[in-house]
């Protein structure tokens, strides 16, 4: 049997063409739902901190994890390495890719849909305020945001964002690609020496749907040993 | 049979209808007698009739594949069959059950006469998911079937034919109506002379699964090559692809299959059955093909192209040396509904891949380099799958769900498997000795009918290529220890080096789409946001462009994302026509094919000590 590469075309176009987390985080972060706490600055990565990441993407059953490190101290170009690919020395293709994905500059500023604010959840310490981008503030490249909501889970105690999440309304058009699920969280951590958020984790659950086939990847970003 | 233009011809290499001398089996009080009505369908299914032999025992069971050979997948072939009744020889039903969507068990079996069920198609009921996700039940297309009244039928001969328990060495007798316009491409043998109706006669029931027939309007291409004679059957939903248009490179590619081959083959008719899917909602989207001993039945998507069906063909045509010569006991009793699987896809799969790329670099069809990278791009894409998963486990357990997400790793590093074997036996003789003759001593010592014990292939191979062969099977495949190529390459001359690779889609370059679609979601556009893409700067595709036609096939708006197999796997250079709506205005664009190009991992010749194993090794 032989079958010709619908998935890997899929793959292909899917996760690199499609995957905008970084548009959702930071869109969020140009709100101000309460104007000291989710001032937008203090959500950007810390440009300023070397740290770890570790990123699980797993496609219909297969995972590969990739372990790469961020290094503040060096020229922009250079700051990005990949130390290795499912424990092996990683590939040329896999270097740029991750290069590439991480390198990507944000979204510029969107704004809230004023009218479009729901408190979702009040009770036992946590607030949890969603809310949708007005579709004018956004460019045609992440457009489809018009069709997510999105979610900020508050600690009403320390008065801190522990979560941010987005979660697609309808099945979206990226580009020309049918998006039918695009789900994203991030949690985050309250750095007290810099005053600011670290992320901690990203998780993006996105299926895309391309000549006929549906193909469903969830990638996972985990951040860890931030050092200045 | 239908009387095609191409019936003199066909009649010249054999392949006519009445040609053959009537041994006919049919007559035998033990036949399974069978009749297909493609004349008569009825709300898109197929009336199915079966007439046993006398039934000897009380009940009996009457049973359609769970998986057939060849697909690694659970397939469930009895999920699409209906309204199905047993009948005494005075026409009362009989009592029957239907205890799994597979099964029939028939009761009061000494008096059963018939039998009579209605067979849907498949291929409208495929789903969104790929055949080999986890949770699919989807049926790839090339095993499938399709019923499309009075003008297409594809019979892979699980979904309309089964067998009684314990009975699946008895002959069967098919006979199958079909309209008179619709020519039927088989590798099987015609033994009625009537337009209308083609009657098959096969020794057993694995017989009647290994061979698909194809029904649609002639338009077919045959020739013969040596002695094996090859047909043709093409059928595209859209009429826009002919038989006469594919014939030229297949005849060429299967002429150099043959001579990398030589006398390990000794295949004497081939048939090709081709469907060409138009890609919609309801059309089939399992693109590829599935391997039978005499035919391989393939569905491509438009447009297609003659490169299309020769990238499917190198594969499946090797299929005749494995599994086809040499195979083990589950295969050759392959249980339908309880399947065991081999322990040795790297063997059936792998091998078989390899080989398809290594004869057209030896029969010179490509250059070194370009084979380099052919097995580069496998290194990569293994990379996606468990590297450090057992090939035999992962064979064995193939059927298991969480195994089979795995399976597409056979044609990649299953196929580097192979090459390193090669390497390997190329090393330790010299250069004398390959991968090739292996398997030629390996179908002398079992054979079509001579299956081997799976324990017992590994320790074959090292007793026939040597200790090395086997210690590099029984580490790397066996116990699933990493393979580093670069050392298996350096054998052979190979250094790496990082090296330009075309990109597959020419919409997508460095990760970037260069393609959108207008607000209101109905057109697609060009998006031009830098000039790093070399196919749109060499045509002048300008941003918002509209995209109207690709060498006159035309966009479909309902379906925006067709167009990426409108700009995927194109030849450099080849001569292409764009038109495009520019700010109101249709033009079109002329030119010739720029592909955009990426680095990415490769290896080229380096060591000039090993010049004679290299070329021993691609060219012997
Ligand atoms: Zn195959």
């Amino acid at each position: 049997m032989k079958r010709i590469l619908t998935l890997a075309l899929a793959l292909f176009i899917g996760q690199h063409a499609v995957a905008q987390k970084e548009a959702v985080v930071s869109a969020l972060a140009k709100y101000k739902l309460d104007e000291g706490i989710l001032d937008e600055k203090l959500r950007t990565k810390p440009t300023d901190y070397s740290y770890d990441i570790k990123e699980t993407v797993a496609t219909e059953g297969v995972e590969k994890i990739i372990l790469g490190h961020y290094d503040a101290s060096k020229p922009e170009e250079d700051r990005w390495t990949v130390i290795s690919s499912d424990d092996q020395d990683p590939t040329t293709t896999e270097i740029k890719r991750f290069k590439k994905e991480h390198g990507k500059a944000p979204y510029p500023p969107a704004k809230i849909d004023e009218s479009s604010y729901k408190v979702e959840k009040d009770d036992a310490g946590i607030l949890v305020v969603s809310f949708k981008l007005d579709p004018a503030s956004l460019v045609p490249d992440n457009a489809f945001i018009k069709d997510c909501r999105s979610y900020l889970t508050i600690d009403t105690n320390t008065g801190k964002i522990t979560k941010a999440e987005s979660v697609n309304e309808k099945p979206l058009k990226v580009k020309t690609f049918n998006v039918p699920v695009l789900n994203t969280y991030s949690e985050l951590t309250w750095n007290e020496a810099e005053k600011k958020y670290f992320p901690k984790k990203d998780n993006i659950s996105m299926t895309i749907k391309l000549l006929g086939q549906e193909v469903a990847t969830t990638t996972i970003m985990e951040y860890s040993n931030f050092k200045k | 049979m239908k009387t095609s233009p191409l019936i003199p011809l066909l009649f010249l290499l054999g392949l006519g209808a009445c040609s053959v001398s009537k041994t006919s089996s049919g007559g035998s009080k033990n036949t399974i007698q069978v009749s297909i009505d493609l004349q008569n369908v009825d709300a898109d299914r197929v009336r199915v009739k079966v007439v046993p032999p006398r039934q000897k025992s009380g009940t009996v069971a009457y049973r359609f594949p769970k998986i057939i050979p060849g697909t690694y997948a659970i397939a469930d072939y009895g999920r699409y069959v209906d309204d199905i009744k047993a009948f005494n020889k005075d026409g009362s039903e009989l009592k029957t059950s239907r205890p799994d969507s597979n099964t029939v068990v028939i009761e009061n079996a000494r008096q059963l006469a018939y039998l009579s069920y209605l067979v849907n198609d498949t291929f409208d009921n495929e789903e969104d998911s790929d055949p080999f996700s986890e949770k699919s039940k989807t049926i790839f297309s090339p095993a499938g079937t399709n019923i499309d009244a009075g003008k297409y039928f594809l019979l892979n001969m699980a979904g309309f034919v089964g067998y009684f328990t314990d009975q699946l060495e008895k002959p069967y007798r098919i006979t199958i109506a079909h309209p008179e316009a619709l020519y039927g491409t088989t590798a099987m043998v015609d033994r009625d002379d009537a337009a209308r109706t083609d009657v098959f006669n096969l020794s057993r029931y694995p017989e009647v699964v290994d061979h698909p027939v194809m029904y649609a309007p002639a338009d077919t291409a045959a020739f013969r090559v040596n002695d094996m004679q090859v047909l043709l059957g093409v059928y595209s939903r859209r009429g826009k692809t002919h038989a006469s248009d594919l014939r030229p490179d297949l005849e060429k590619m299967i002429r150099a299959q043959k001579r990398f081959l030589g006398p390990i083959n000794d295949t004497q008719k081939y048939a090709v059955l081709a469907y060409i899917s138009s890609g919609a909602d309801d059309d089939a989207k399992g693109i590829g093909a599935l391997e039978h001993n005499t035919s391989t039945s393939a569905v491509f998507r438009e447009p297609m192209k003659s490169k299309d069906l020769i990238h499917v063909i190198s594969h499946e045509f090797f299929h005749t040396i494995a599994p086809l010569k040499v195979h083990s006991k589950e295969i050759q009793y392959f249980d339908f509904n309880n399947p065991k699987m081999s322990q040795h896809l790297w063997f059936y799969e792998g091998v078989t891949e390899y080989f398809s790329n290594l004869f057209q670099v030896n029969q010179g069809l490509i250059d070194d380099h370009a084979f380099y990278d052919l097995m580069a791009q496998k290194m990569e894409a293994s990379r996606n799958y468990n590297d450090k998963l057992s090939f035999t486990e992962m064979s064995r357990n193939i059927l298991d769900s969480k195994m089979k997400a795995q399976y597409p790793n056979v044609y990649q590093k299953g196929a580097l498997i192979a090459m390193c074997l090669d390497i390997v036996i190329r090393e330790q003789t010299q250069g004398q000795r390959g991968l090739l003759w292996l398997m030629g001593e390996l179908s002398k010592k079992y054979g079509a009918d001579k299956p081997f014990d799976d324990a017992e292939l590994i320790p074959t191979i090292t007793q026939i290529a040597g200790d090395e062969a086997g210690k590099f099977l029984v580490s790397h495949v066996q116990n699933g220890e990493r393979i580093v190529y670069a050392d298996f390459l350096a054998k052979v001359g190979l250094k790496k080096q990082v090296v330009p690779f075309p990109e597959p889609i020419v919409f997508v370059t460095q990760d970037v789409a260069y393609i959108k679609t207008d607000s209101s979601n109905t057109q697609v556009m060009a998006s031009v946001p830098d000039d790093a893409n070399q196919f749109y700067q060499n045509l002048g595709i300008k941003d918002n462009d509209i995209f109207l036609e690709f060498n006159g096939i035309p966009v479909n708006p309902k379906d925006a994302n067709s167009i990426i197999y409108l700009g995927y796997d194109l030849d450099e250079g080849s001569p292409i026509t764009v038109k495009v709506n520019r700010a109101g205005q249709d033009m079109e664009l002329k030119g010739t094919v720029k592909l955009n190009y990426d680095d990415a991992d490769s290896f080229r010749f380096g060591d000039t000590g090993k010049k004679d194993l290299n070329e021993a090794w691609l060219k012997k």
